[in-house]
């Protein structure tokens, strides 16, 4: 049972991390992005193979480029420059001219190209098989495995918790609230000096680097990543975690999540199972989270901690309402 | 003539012209503004005043014509490249950014030589705490001054319309530029409002801030302006003070007709 709550509690941990990312886009830039997730998956994919030792020969015919087999932390920083390289490319053409849902097209199928070159060359990740064999870092200290779990819960932790504060930061200072500016009205916020081009591309970049963090957390506590591992539709699940926690709030897209993919996703396995019906609750789970989205976005669209603002006053006693405008 | 000469306009529109597709919106145009004085930009429906607006605050690219600003070469430059030199523009249509409070707008417009790079965000957090705070004092005062105070910590999107027209004055003064274009600043303000948002426009070249002023209403435009200039049909038609231009006879063509 610890063990499983463990498991539950850093997926959740590392889920919140892809969740932050795709606020920066989305909550404080506006966009609808969801390229986010493939950049989760090339995180995975170049962690794996700076990690791996080089590819062997084996009956399987396992093949992928580099095996530089360095450590943890390099792999991290790996997959975070690459993931960052590749949102620059990807936001500097998206951005251009696309809005909205046009720019979400785009994400999106960006998205599917990159699944099926992966796919199409398994000289790169090993195609449809995928990464495997990922060694878990600080293995060497030969703990036993609940204590382990333990551990990478902690670093997954550390690694949120430096994101949340880094955001944090970001988003209280003139840079922030130039990027708020700019998704509220970029035109008005262009006849104010502010560049929205590349005030928005800054933060694309900002998401692309975490959501790289956030791949490499992914395929190390997996130990194996493949195609059948991610797909277009983990996306709507962080959009519907951000959206419940509350857009643009950093709190509240962790809360989100932590309902999404905590509450929602793990406790309907907890329900009896209908005879006759094996994966009825996989079904109930996605139109469970399918309505809650339409619920919260009707009667709170704000979510559970909404944006939060640079009060100046002395604090009005205000009605808090949970749902509609606050008073 | 030697002050002529070594005093240039701070505006110089010089054979400017815009078209779309085949309709020529401004042709040949031509006039100046000066530093802290009130500019005015009339004609009929149509005539390209606020084409002329969107192309000199870089908002539309012009298709000829030179435009220096501050002895600068702005014709076709980017939008926020010609606000950072500090000619600033108003909307027909208040743009406030309204998920920000009143408080944030005005310092989200508080132009900021570089305060908002990403690693002073992370770098130089004390510094810009100084600088926030500096900004607030200024916001504050000018608020009150606007008498949007009290709804500083409101959703700018909540205001009403005279009350976004007063916060886009606010905004543009803690910005404070050297020229700023207003585009029909009374559209959509009530009558009691408008007096409010006059007031706040008579303010601006007090504080050496030249105007450029779009506005149908010609008491306001003859209350406000030392110079009028008058467009129809894209082009320049007369220029002068308002008393000289209602006896104009090209000007009473341009509104009447000359049927």
């Amino acid at each position: 049972m610890l063990d499983y709550l463990l498991s539950v509690a850093t997926l959740v941990t590392i889920y919140s991390i892809v969740s932050l990312a795709l606020n920066v886009r989305w909550g404080w830039a506006g966009l609808f992005d969801f390229f986010v997730y493939a950049l989760v998956a090339i995180g995975a994919y170049v962690y794996g193979v700076v990690t791996l030792p080089p590819a062997p020969s084996n009956q399987y015919g396992d093949q992928y480029i580099l095996g530089l087999h360095l450590p943890f932390v390099a792999g991290v920083a790996i997959a975070m420059v690459v993931t960052s390289v590749i949102s620059l490319i990807v936001g500097a053409v998206a951005l251009r001219q696309l809005r909205q849902l046009y720019f979400g097209i785009m994400t999106f199928s960006s998205v599917l190209i990159i699944a099926v070159i992966i796919m199409a060359a398994p000289w790169l990740f090993n195609g449809i098989i995928g990464l495997y064999g990922v060694e878990a870092p600080l293995s060497q200290l030969g703990l036993d495995p609940t204590t382990y779990a333990l551990l990478f819960l902690g670093i997954c932790l550390l690694a949120l918790t430096l994101v949340y504060l880094l955001l944090e930061r970001l988003f209280w200072s003139p840079f922030g609230l130039c990027l708020r500016s700019i998704r509220d009205d970029e035109v008005a916020a262009a006849g104010f000096g502010r560049n929205p081009y590349s005030e928005r591309l800054k933060a694309y970049v900002i998401g692309g680097a975490i959501a790289g963090l956030a791949g490499a957390l992914l395929i190390t506590y997996l130990t194996t990543w493949g195609p059948g591992a991610w797909s277009p539709i983990e996306t709507i699940l962080i959009f519907t975690a951000i959206i419940l926690g509350g857009t643009g709030n950093n709190r509240g897209v962790i809360i989100g999540t932590v309902v999404v993919f905590g509450l929602i996703g793990e406790g309907s396995r907890y329900l009896p199972i209908l005879p006759g019906f094996p994966d009825a609750y996989a079904a109930l789970r996605i139109i469970a989270i399918a309505i809650l989205t339409i619920v919260v976005l009707r009667w709170r669209p704000q979510g559970l901690l909404p944006e939060p603002h640079m009060r100046d006053g002395v604090r009005r006693a205000r009605r808090f309402r949970w749902f509609g405008k606050e008073a | 003539m030697i002050a002529a000469a070594t005093h240039a306009p701070l505006l110089q529109v010089t054979g400017l012209g815009k078209s779309f597709g085949g309709v020529q919106a401004v042709v040949e145009l031509s006039f100046s503004a000066e530093e802290g004085q009130t500019t005015g930009l009339i004609g009929p429906n149509g005539a390209g005043k606020s084409t002329v607006l969107e192309v000199v605050s870089g908002f539309l690219k012009p298709n000829s014509g030179v435009i220096s600003f501050a002895g600068r070469e702005i014709a076709g430059m980017q939008a926020y490249r010609v606000s950072r030199l500090g000619l600033m523009r108003t909307f027909q249509l208040s743009r406030e950014w309204p998920a920000l409070t009143v408080m944030e707008n005005m310092l989200a417009a508080a132009v900021d030589g570089g305060r908002d790079k990403v690693w002073r965000a992370l770098l130089k957090r004390k510094a810009l705490r100084i600088s926030e705070h500096a900004d607030r004092e200024r916001a504050r005062e000018l608020l009150s001054s606007f008498g949007l105070f009290d709804l500083r910590d409101d959703a700018a999107g909540s205001l009403s319309g005279g009350q976004k027209r007063l916060l886009e004055f606010a905004r543009i003064a803690i910005a404070n530029p050297r020229m700023v274009l207003l585009d029909e600043p009374l559209a959509g303000v009530n009558p009691v409002m408008a007096e409010r948002v006059l007031e706040s426009v008579r303010i601006l070249p007090a504080r050496g801030i030249g105007v450029l002023i779009v506005e149908h209403n010609m008491a306001v435009i003859e209350s406000l302006c030392s110079v009028v200039i008058v467009m129809a049909a894209g082009r320049k038609i007369a220029e002068g003070t308002m008393a000289e231009l209602r006896s104009h006879p090209d000007v009473m063509d341009a509104y009447l007709g000359n049927a």
